[in-house]
């Protein structure tokens, strides 16, 4: 199928760059029933996880969270029932991009800086670091790139990711 | 799960590092991992619905792969070693029912300016078929003979280029 | 606004409620709240291949669902006491539930005002799928505040010694057999929480039944309160020991395991729940089940082998806090 590559980065679109999101944060601080969940989810058996007996013996003195426990979503706060669209939104509906709805995660790079503890309450800010036009072996697609800027409570950096997000064509502007 | 005490000088270019997997993530573990990050998305949860979107089922969640890779990378390096960096390209999609491994191995070692060691590696993630559906990258710091102390907090001046 | 146990006229609708349409994300974010995960709430192709029009909404889901308005119902001063629900039919996603009922009866008790009502959940179509019945403890008016806490008719001790056995008589019934009739009175293993209730846990249960009571969800009114605490929503206590480390992760039951002999399929077939004192953020929980009954309902086409259950649950100081009875519904 031969294409022109047609430019679909209208400046509408390239007008979301350096937009930013709101400030999240996790609606309590971690607790036992949220890292435990996690760790069964992840199918992880590593005790200094979960296990206090097993992490008093480790550098850590107490159980930590598994690095990548911060890749989460932030949902809504206790007393807050928000549908899943709504909280949909505020991570990935920073950019718009009319005609290309299907969007995939794409990758994403994460650096660590810090370990998080029961009781750590984290935050989060993107910025919308990127928005490209690639040529897909299906067609045209937009790769929208995100930073993440994660701190914990003490203004302490955990962690920064790059997250890339590629929506190919289809109807619709809404992700829904 | 390994209590791994991984020390920079035990790490050589090309080391295999030992793989995680297979697993098979059917729809109730995908379900369970969606639920435990708190992600409700469709996409990855309702079948009828991701058809609907065009794809061939839902898709296994992008962090369920990058989870397996960071397992794999902690098992390895165990708690004395900081995992610093990992990155993973969603390659192609895996669905339920999929079996998934993930391998890696060692392409860098130096020491970092704080004097403790750094180890680069390729990583990815194969599914039952052998096809690579996340490829990436990832960087640890290990204790070395000289400076066995990893803390637990580093500084910006490390952050990526 | 505060209903007042004077303010009830027997024969009156309670005010009804209804939620949906119900998505397969909402039946997902519930079943997360209880740690519970399987096809059948969860999986769209698993669902078709089985016969099922949909996802299904689970018994648990609407149980807590008719739990969620009866407390909205009671107001901030009120409890639910007790629920009794059969499940009588199937609801899938994308439906709307409606809940109603009207007060059957009311009255005093040691200066307290109970009042019964007979409710029901019913969908777009007409099915009744939740028939029942529930015990509301409502204020009299001028009472600052009802102290939730009773003494259940056992206690944990009492409920470990007392033997429940059966005779086995009818040796020509396919279903009931020896060894089915001496699971009558087994005893499962204790389950107690991973971990003792915590907010998030709380947070994902309320947000699961759109629950909005501030006993549930505001930390500042529960600190202020009598109680002084968040407090879990009554269908959270009575949960399964799903999610637990070494024992029902993946959503093994306190009741004990057993198949019925020529039969297939098991459904919910009901609960009957009564709360004795408020489980508050900290407590850690403790549940044990027995079998206390089994026998063969005659169809028209088929027979239908309700088991029966009885769980009860304690917190750390060994008080019952619930006990709740579970019919399961084997047939072939």
């Amino acid at each position: 199928m031969v294409e022109q590559e047609q430019n679909y980065l209208t400046p509408e679109i390239l007008r979301q760059i350096g937009k930013e999101g709101e400030e999240t944060i996790w609606p309590e601080p971690l607790d036992r029933s949220s890292l435990r969940r996690f760790i069964q989810a992840t199918r992880d058996d590593n005790p200094l996880y979960y296990d206090e007996e097993y992490a008093k013996s480790t550098k850590y003195g107490s159980v930590i969270a598994p690095p990548f426990y911060f890749h989460r979503s932030f949902p809504s706060p206790l007393g807050v029932v928000e549908d899943a669209e709504k909280e949909e939104m505020r991570h990935r509906g920073l950019v718009d991009t009319p005609g290309f709805a299907k969007q995939v995660n794409a990758g994403s790079e994460i650096e660590w800086f810090g370990q998080v503890r029961i009781g750590d309450t984290l935050n989060s800010k993107t910025v919308v670091s990127n928005i490209e036009q690639k040529q897909g072996k299906n067609g045209p697609m937009i790769l929208i790139t995100y930073d993440r800027i994660i701190k914990n409570q003490d203004d302490k950096l955990i962690a920064i990711t790059t997250q890339k997000s590629l929506r190919r064509q289809s109807e619709g502007t809404s992700l829904f | 799960m390994s209590k791994s005490k991984l020390f920079y000088e035990d790490v050589n270019i090309g080391d295999q590092i030992p793989q995680l997997g297979p697993l098979t993530w059917n729809t109730t573990d995908i379900v369970r991992f969606s639920s435990a990050v708190e992600n409700y998305e469709p996409l990855h949860q309702a079948r009828d619905w991701a058809r609907s979107k065009g794809h061939k089922d839902t898709l296994i969640n992008g962090p369920i792969r990058t989870s397996m890779l960071h397992n794999m990378l902690i098992n390895w390096i165990g708690d004395d070693g900081f995992l610093k960096k990992l990155s993973c390209q969603q390659r192609a999609a895996d669905h339920p029912g999929y079996a998934l491994i993930a391998k890696g191995s060692v392409v860098n070692c130096y020491i970092g300016p704080n004097g403790l060691g750094y180890i680069e590696c390729d990583i990815h993630i194969e599914n039952q078929e052998g096809t690579i559906t996340a490829p990436g990258k990832a960087t640890v710091v290990l204790p070395t003979n000289e400076n066995p102390n990893v803390p637990e907090y580093f500084d910006l001046p490390n952050a990526k280029s | 606004m505060q209903l007042n146990y004077e303010d009830i006229q027997v024969g009156s609708d309670l005010p009804s409620r209804a939620w949906g349409p119900l998505t397969n994300m909402d039946m997902i974010r519930f079943g997360a709240a209880v740690d519970s995960y399987g096809e059948i709430h969860q999986d769209y192709d698993w669902c078709i291949e089985h016969g099922f029009d949909n996802v299904l909404l689970s018994g648990p889901f609407k149980q807590a669902l008719l739990c969620s308005w009866l407390d909205e119902i009671v107001g901030n001063k009120g409890f639910l006491k007790k629920i009794e629900i059969s499940h009588r039919g199937i609801n899938y996603v994308n439906e709307t539930l409606k809940a109603t009922g009207t007060f059957s009866k009311k009255y005093i008790v040691d200066g307290l005002g109970f009042v019964e009502c007979d409710i029901a959940i019913t969908n777009d179509n007409g099915l009744v799928s939740c028939p029942g019945k529930a015990i509301l403890l409502i204020p009299m008016k001028d009472t600052d505040f009802i102290d939730f806490n009773f003494e259940a008719p056992v206690t944990y001790e009492s409920f470990l010694h007392n033997q429940i056995s059966a005779e086995f008589s009818d040796s020509g019934n396919i279903y009931l057999t020896k060894e089915i009739i001496e699971m009558i009175g087994v005893m499962g293993e204790p389950y107690t929480w991973p971990e003792p209730l915590d907010v998030s846990a709380i947070r994902r249960f309320t947000q699961g039944v759109f629950e909005t009571k501030p006993r549930y969800v505001d930390i500042d009114y529960a600190k202020k309160s009598s109680i002084g605490s968040l407090i879990a929503p009554p269908a959270y206590v009575i949960r399964p020991p799903f999610g637990f480390w070494d024992k029902g992760m993946l959503g093994e039951s306190a009741i004990p395991i057993f198949t019925v002999p020529n039969t297939n399929v098991a459904v919910n077939g009901g609960n009957e729940s009564e709360w004795y004192k408020v489980v508050k953020e900290g407590d850690t929980l403790t549940q044990q089940a027995r079998i206390i009954d089994i026998y063969e309902k005659k169809g028209n086409k088929r027979s239908l082998i309700p088991v029966v259950s009885e769980t009860i649950i304690v917190n750390q100081f060994d008080e019952v806090v619930a006990l709740s009875k579970q019919i399961n519904i084997r047939m072939p």
